[in-house]
């Protein structure tokens, strides 16, 4: 009992002064053996550097479900880094990014959150994941650390916190161009569908209720869980339903095994959603079935770089597919790409890398996003303002809802047998 | 009317694939006495192989089978082998064991992600087409296959386990390893042998469901919670109550999500796992735990 | 003799203590690693209310997540709607979690192991699924509970040093209770019920009352920890309350090794230890861990205390050899 005692407390105390050692050290740890001996606290004191280094914290689900944003966005940042130190960096400063994962645990982006700060970052860029953001953005909020998120969930933005931003969408304003499509086809019965996680729940609370307000009726809501495979039982209640039309805030890998099974189910009319149809997910639910899927975006995902008619757009995935061998699966190679370039402005206006300076430069920003212009002097920290909106018609290709319905609605009964 | 029919055939379609989950729990218990929560990780994993096989190496669809489920079975043997018998010699306590399989389904899971991708690949199908109409409702050809495998596995298994002379010896050396070792069975490769048989028909289970949702590291995570509920609902180690069990889950939780609400899907079927587990932990087949720890 | 034994354990518990009050100047009062000590606070009474359980009782739950999720939103919950200050909700929370692990406890006394671990999965998906679908959206579903951080009768624990020294005082002030509940009469009858169920009965031992109770202590242990994280962080999400959770605690409970005082406290510091420094490796962090877990199970199965005890047992034999040789 006693020696029992003894060997604990030494363990213990060798556990406080590993502790200790690591944090010391700033700057990316080497670990030896992990279990006895904790960190060597190894890298330098990373500090205020203007002119040396801009050190780029992020946090991103790497592993878990739905975990391809989080490694496509790590990807995406590569580049961009890349690609802009080659131009000299943030006013002069090399940027190295240090990145941590957060399995999709808001309460490992807690952590991570504090380790990140613990570096010294001097700016953070946030998961597309909004609970982590939510988890995560009041302490980075506290150390005055600008940030900018790359999720698209209404629900963080609302937070009062001063150095966050994003250029990245806002669901609820996308609901509300959503339902304005349902009133341009004129449409007045609806059915939704929505996941639950954060952004999906969210935007589809929003459409709710803007289709209330619009008059709009909502026949039936389904919803599922993250980790289900199975849809048919929201399927077959939807189909018994017959709505007009269906709104879908699914996200990652449901989107595809849904679609599909609707389709299958019996239901052929226009499917709206909070998400671009990626080709992954058109191919998972086989072309036909994924046409007529309609979203309001600022930009869509395309099959291969040559189908891509959007110059700036083109240009980016062809750097990405040059550099990973492959084209990318999910639009937030947009996000990342359209954020980094926020920053980059905001710093060049600042001449400075202070996050102060930046979160004050921040409204003077404009610039050419890939989806439209991003500007931010509205005070909502918001970028985008504006937005496309999309059908996809099959084989890779989307067009522009308004022009499919004054060329091919028509086409689009026929071939369904719909009345809608 | 018709909403029912739908409902009752693809509530039946989700439950063959609990059904060759559930059939591996039992499978493990009633040859070994131990709880494992690979199985939906190696479902995962023989998921990702299959696809290797049939979409990246383009072998036909019969061999890429069979050759995922021959290097399951390596898995699952090894896996005994290297791991559950070097605990069991050391004659732990069984949350260890419980432990271990926990880790390593994180290295299966994670080590999926490392070896191919986090992105959600896609599997052809094998059939020509995408639907099948059965009483006049659409579902998907993988479904009646899963339905199908699980079936034929029933009955090889139940044949193979009472049948044959190592399917006894393999229930001996569950029933009593001492005795068994005494009798002459090689008790280690009997476990082994079953772990592996286990493994394989997870594989078969990700083989035929990854067509119908696509291939990604979390595919059989969750179903692996699910085939407990569907395993102990039949008789926690009856082969016939796994396929039995399974199917009533999928049939239950399908007929609830459609007429009450989809949100409460999962919660009913934890809720009926843990009242047969109250109430019947027998199972509707009645099937006498092996082990009293 | 006994007297001092006695002042020799407490001697070595107050070394322990001050080490612990240490522990901030130790960190230079870095911001993170605090932060990492206020969870290990709290990951320590979990651990050490499953050890509760399994360690002394010999019942496997590997649902525990679900009293941490009652905890939390508990003490959230009644704080938010009832008025009722956050630092008093916290007990409130956790004696309800006690009564609610009492009965689950009643009619899951008398399962066997294997079937045990399985109820204990089902209700703690269970509670799962009532965070993330409460009626009203009282706990925000997905869209997770922000609440203010814990503010005791005024002094406001803003920081992580300050959490810290109250994680502290809590953890003492939970292992001075396991330390009582496992020397008492009660603790006597979970230690027998764990060597020998049948053997407990026949000796008069009402062992579903006290397997009842060992399943109320653990529940309200964790239940705390729950709520003491809301204090901490101030947002609380179901992904929080996945099975990942539980299995955590059992590793934590299991790798310092069950059964012993010092044994969640070394498991809870090191598994944490071991889950930060391995993020240097990213996407392979979990991987790693997985590795790393499995090894060790299999090589060291008694956890840190038992391979100790095994290295203690080691040297005594080969003393006893030696004196054997040389008479």
């Amino acid at each position: 009992m006693k020696l029992r005692k003894a060997a604990a407390l030494f363990l213990a105390a060798l556990m406080l002064l590993s502790l200790a050692a690591c944090g010391g050290g700033g700057g990316k740890d080497e670990t030896t053996d992990a279990v006895a001996e904790g960190e060597t606290g190894g890298g330098e004191e990373g500090g205020e550097s203007t002119g040396g280094t801009f050190k780029l914290g992020t946090f991103l689900q790497l592993t878990g479900a739905n975990s391809v944003a989080g490694n496509e966005s790590n990807n995406t940042l590569d580049m961009c880094i890349d690609y802009i130190n080659e131009q000299g960096g943030f006013n002069g400063a090399t940027i190295e990014k240090i990145v941590y994962d957060t399995q999709g645990s808001p309460e490992e982006a807690v952590k991570v959150a504090a380790r990140l700060l613990e570096e010294d970052v001097d700016a953070i860029v946030g998961s597309v994941n909004s609970a982590e953001i939510l988890a995560a953005g009041q302490q980075i909020n506290d150390a005055g650390v600008f940030m900018m998120g790359l999720g698209t969930a209404n629900t963080w933005m609302a937070e009062d916190w001063p150095y966050v931003f994003r250029a990245t969408v806002n669901n609820a304003n996308l609901a509300t161009n959503t339902v304005a499509m349902l009133e341009e086809a004129g449409y007045t019965t609806v059915a939704i569908v929505n996941g639950q996680d954060d952004a999906s729940l969210s935007t589809a609370d929003v459409f709710e209720e803007l289709c209330g307000e619009a008059g709009i009726e909502v026949l039936t809501r389904e919803s599922y869980q993250t980790t289900d495979t199975d849809f048919s039982a929201q399927v077959a209640s939807i189909v018994a339903q017959d709505p007009q039309c269906v709104y879908m805030t699914c996200s990652g890998e449901h989107i595809g095994p849904f679609v599909k099974q609707l389709r299958q189910g019996g239901y052929k009319g226009v499917l709206f959603s909070k998400e671009i149809m990626a080709m992954r997910d058109a191919e998972i639910a086989g072309d036909d079935n994924a046409k007529y899927t309609a979203a309001s975006y600022p930009y869509v995902i395309y099959k291969d770089v040559e189908s891509c008619d959007d110059p700036e757009i083109k240009e980016v995935l062809q750097m990405y597919v040059d550099r990973y061998g492959e084209m990318p699966t999910t639009e937030v190679v947009y996000r990342v790409w359209d954020t980094m370039m926020v920053m980059w402005e905001a710093t060049k206006i600042a001449g400075s890398n202070e996050s102060d300076d930046i979160v004050a430069a921040m409204p003077e920003v404009k610039v050419e996003g890939l989806g439209g212009p991003l500007t931010y002097d509205d005070g909502t920290r918001e970028g985008y303002h504006t937005s496309n909106d999309w059908i996809y018609i099959g084989d890779g290709k989307n067009k522009e809802f308004s022009d499919w319905l004054a060329e091919d609605y028509e086409a689009y009964k026929t071939e369904t047998g719909r009345e809608y | 009317m018709r909403m029912l029919i739908q409902l009752i055939i693809t509530g039946l379609a989700l439950g063959g694939v609990y059904s060759l989950i559930s059939m591996g729990y039992s499978l493990i218990y009633k040859a070994s006495g131990l709880m494992t929560f690979a199985q939906g990780d190696i479902l995962t994993v023989g998921a990702f192989l299959g696809l290797t096989f049939y979409r990246f190496l383009k072998l036909p669809y019969i061999v890429a089978l069979l050759l995922t489920m021959a290097v399951a079975f390596i898995i699952g043997f090894l896996l005994e082998k290297g791991v559950i018998r070097k605990l069991l010699n050391k004659n732990v306590n069984a949350i260890y064991i419980v432990l271990a399989t926990i880790a390593v389904s994180y290295i299966f899971q994670n080590g999926a992600q490392a070896i191919w991708s986090s992105k959600v690949e896609y599997f052809p199908s094998v059939f020509s087409t995408d639907s099948v109409a059965v009483l006049g409702v659409n579902v998907q050809p993988e479904s009646l296959l899963c339905i199908g495998a699980s079936m034929i596995c029933m009955i090889l298994l139940h044949f193979f386990m009472t049948k044959t002379r190592i399917g006894t010896s393999m229930r001996a050396a569950a029933m009593d390893s001492m005795a068994a070792e005494s009798c002459g069975i090689n008790v280690s490769l009997n476990t082994g042998i079953t772990w592996g048989i286990a493994a394989g028909i997870a594989a078969i289970g990700g083989i035929f469901i990854g067509p119908m949702y696509g291939v990604y590291v979390t595919l059989g995570s969750k179903l692996g919670t699910k085939g407990f509920a569907g395993a102990v609902m039949g008789g926690y180690g009856n082969m016939y109550g796994a396929m039995v069990g399974g199917l009533l889950l999928g049939l239950l939780e399908t007929l609830v999500a459609g007429y009450i609400s989809s949100e409460l899907r999962n919660l009913f079927a934890y809720i009926i796992l843990i009242i047969f587990l109250f109430v019947k932990p027998t199972g509707i087949f009645n099937e006498q735990a092996i082990q009293d720890v | 003799m006994k007297n001092k034994k006695l002042s020799g354990n407490l001697l070595k518990c107050l070394v322990a203590v001050v080490v612990a009050l240490l522990v901030p100047v130790l960190l230079g009062g870095s911001s993170y690693m605090c932060l990492v000590a206020c969870f290990v606070t709290i990951y320590t009474i979990s651990a050490s209310g499953l050890d509760v359980l399994y360690g002394y009782s010999g019942q496997i739950s590997m649902g525990h997540a679900a009293f941490y999720a009652i905890g939390g939103y508990g003490a959230g919950l009644l704080s938010e709607y009832l008025g009722i200050p956050l630092f008093i909700s916290m007990f409130i929370a956790a004696a309800i979690a006690a009564l609610i692990g009492a009965l689950l406890a009643f009619p899951a006394s008398k399962l066997k192991f294997h079937f045990l671990s399985l109820a204990t999965i089902a209700f703690g998906e269970i509670i799962y699924q009532i965070v993330t679908n409460s009626p009203g959206r009282i706990t925000g579903n997905y869209n997770g509970f922000f609440h203010s951080k814990l503010d005791i009768f005024g002094l406001k624990l803003d920081n992580n040093i300050k959490f810290y020294y109250f994680g502290l005082v809590c953890v003492v002030l939970f292992l001075i209770a396991k330390t009582m509940i496992v020397r008492s009469r009660t603790g006597r009858a979970f230690i027998a019920i764990r060597e020998n169920t049948q053997a407990a009965e026949g000796m008069g031992v009402n062992v579903r009352k006290y397997k009842i109770i060992a399943f109320a202590v653990s529940a309200f242990f964790v239940a705390f920890a729950g709520s003491m994280y809301l204090g901490l962080v101030g947002y609380l999400h179901p992904d929080m309350y996945l099975q990942k959770q539980s299995v955590l605690f059992v590793t934590m409970m299991l790798f310092g090794g069950s059964a012993s005082l010092a044994g969640p406290i070394i498991g809870a510091i090191s598994i944490e230890i071991l889950l930060e420094g391995l993020r240097t490796f990213e996407e392979y962090q979990m991987l790693i861990y997985g590795i790393l877990l499995l090894i060790v199970i299999v090589a060291m199965p008694g956890g840190i205390v038992g391979a100790v005890k095994n290295i203690k047992a080691g040297i005594l034999r080969r003393r006893a050899q030696k004196l054997d040789k040389e008479v």
